[in-house]
């Protein structure tokens, strides 16, 4: 009798765990289905197309390959290994410059300043910009004879007498810094934002003690300030990179890829492959590549700056 | 002693002067483009530049109405707005979920953070084969899906910092009185919430109006968005930019509304969670 009643007790724990067990995974089964559908099916798809020679041109399709996409891409193609090298040129490029310009404006905005608000507003609108409106401003910015930036200077060098005329877009050795002149100006706000936000969670004691013990400005900013900026630094080099490494819209518009392929990123190059020369098999067996990239330094992004913040 | 205040002072008045520049500088481009929208086509083409139109028109505005700019608005409003609803009614409950009993763990929040950060060229590759069997192509679904790969991991992280904020002693207080989970979450969190949500919203919609790639890739004419329709004013042949400029103003209007709603968050969402 008394088992019996607890048996009962027991069954319908049992039962109001396993439902509390469903409702709490019914929660979360929406998202997984989708992720499932939208990224973790087609990338599977992806890999395995990567595997053959999948050529809507010829029409080749799943013709098996083996590893032979990813051999020509590493070991033969010149072109991959030169669109990723640009890729590269403008990543450190561009955030190199992202970084100083926005760690010198944070350094301006960190002081008692009057209307901080409004500056960083104002300051902060370039990153909602799409980058195909960047892209396109700078094209026109940037045209050769009626653009208000190179206009300007070829106006100034024949004035001078200090060179000849040029053509930013047009030229094989200057196009990758348009491309990197773009980007900084769409993104060096987001540093600035990060890295003020940085600042202004600083401990103030330590800056304090410096300027007790007679340090100076300079001595305070190198010694003190930079060691407590560490992560927001690391992690706002570390995210613009991991963007810049994908990067697309901005040279496809700006230069679409050239002149010839001078700002020929690792992006346009896998789409040029897959929808203009059809070559889907190559197209993904080098986007798997450029997977790996970004996977590795995201997983570097997540191990040291999401999950000590966590810790 | 006096010398050094006016010294200090003459130093502050100085680090303003350079940032009321460095603001004009980056407002500059901007400026520039609205400038060039209401500029006539000889206006635009001189040299050298001339920087305010002496004759301000609407004409090249009249132009995008007339042609296939509404379309891609509407295209743009529909694909966005659709997104979001869809986005945010399957990140709520997950990011609640991870919120509240860490499910999955680390890994399950770590892999969908790592979600946002894959290569939108790598997904394109095979959701465009995927939805060309499916005939979704040039259909506003395929953009709605496919923007998912990226918002839904983005809404989710996000999330997930505004309901660890929220106070869990009011949710038992409603769990006692009887009220299931998804109850808990609709009636007492959800609300209180309301901001959070906001936000996320935002931000989600401002990546799908702005997206290119997949846009690009997915769309020919019908459902071609507005960063696609932009992209087609550059071609060799023809360049209208006073038309281009009144198309993109009207396109970053949006956005640049939104980043004043958005102005506290920015950092929080742009950095993706990874400083806070």
């Amino acid at each position: 009798m008394r088992r019996g009643a607890l048996d009962v007790l027991s069954a319908r724990r049992r039962r109001d765990a396993l439902l509390r067990w469903l409702e709490q995974k019914s929660l979360v089964i929406p998202v997984t289905l989708l992720l499932f559908g939208i990224t973790i099916f087609p990338l599977v798809y992806s890999l395995a197309v990567s595997f053959h020679i999948y050529d809507l041109r010829q029409e080749v399709l799943w013709k098996f390959a083996g590893l032979e996409n990813y051999r020509i891409a590493l070991f033969e193609d010149a072109r991959f290994w030169g669109s990723l090298f640009t890729t590269l040129r403008i990543g450190v490029a561009a955030v190199t410059i992202e970084f100083l310009l926005g760690l010198g404006i944070a350094l301006l905005l960190y002081g008692p300043i009057v209307g901080r608000r409004f500056f960083t507003t104002l300051l902060a609108l370039p990153v909602m910009v799409s980058p195909v409106v960047s892209a396109l401003i700078f094209r026109m910015m940037l045209h050769e004879k009626y653009g208000v930036i190179n206009g300007t200077i070829n106006m100034l060098l024949t004035h001078f007498g200090l060179g000849k005329e040029f053509a930013i877009l047009a030229d094989q050795r200057w196009a990758v810094w348009a491309v990197v002149l773009t980007d900084v100006w769409q993104w060096t706000p987001l540093m600035i934002m990060i890295l003020l936000a940085g600042l202004q969670s600083m401990p103030l004691e330590p800056l304090e003690a410096a300027r007790v013990d007679g340090a100076g400005r300079w001595q305070t900013f190198w010694y003190v300030m930079l060691p407590m900026l560490r992560l927001a630094i690391f992690a706002a080099l570390l995210l613009r990179f991991i963007d810049v490494i994908k990067i697309f819209d901005l040279p496809f518009i700006l230069t679409g890829g050239g002149p010839g392929r001078a700002t020929e990123t690792i992006s346009i190059y896998i789409y040029l492959n897959g929808f203009r020369y059809l070559r889907m098999g190559y197209a993904t067996a080098m986007s798997y590549l450029l997977l790996i990239l970004t996977v590795v330094l995201s997983t570097i992004f997540i191990r040291n700056v999401v999950q000590r913040r966590e810790a | 002693m006096p010398r050094q205040r006016v010294r200090i002072r003459l130093d502050r008045v100085l680090v303003h002067i350079v940032l009321i520049i460095v603001t004009l500088a980056f407002l500059f481009p901007l400026l520039w483009m609205f400038s060039t929208s209401i500029k006539t086509q000889a206006e635009y083409f001189t040299y050298p530049p001339m920087w305010i139109p002496a004759h301000p028109t609407l004409e090249h505005y009249r132009y995008i109405v007339s042609t296939t700019g509404l379309n891609a608005v509407r295209n743009s409003l529909i694909v966005a707005s659709v997104n979001v609803a869809l986005v945010m009614a399957v990140s709520i409950p997950a990011a609640y979920a991870i919120a509240r009993f860490r499910i999955g763990g680390h890994d399950f929040s770590f892999w969908v953070l790592s979600q946002r950060m894959l290569a939108p060229i790598a997904v394109i590759l095979p959701l465009f084969l995927l939805f060309s069997q499916l005939k979704l192509v040039d259909t506003h679904p395929a953009l709605i899906l496919g923007y998912t790969s990226f918002n839904v991991a983005f809404a989710v992280w996000l999330l997930i910092g505004f309901f660890e904020e929220f106070p869990t002693e009011i949710e038992d207080a409603g769990l006692v009185d009887g009220c299931s989970r998804w109850g808990v979450l609709f009636r007492v969190t959800l609300p209180i919430v309301a901001p959070g949500l906001v936000v996320t919203a935002l931000f989600c919609f401002v990546f799908a109006w702005n997206e290119f790639l997949f846009a690009l890739i997915l769309t020919r004419q019908f459902a071609a968005t507005i960063p696609v329709q932009l992209a087609s004013f550059q071609a060799p042949t023809k360049i209208l930019w006073g038309e281009m400029s009144a198309f993109a103003t009207v396109g970053i209007l949006p956005p640049l509304v939104f980043a004043f709603l958005l102005q506290r968050y920015l950092v929080r969402g742009l950095a993706v969670g990874g400083i806070r």
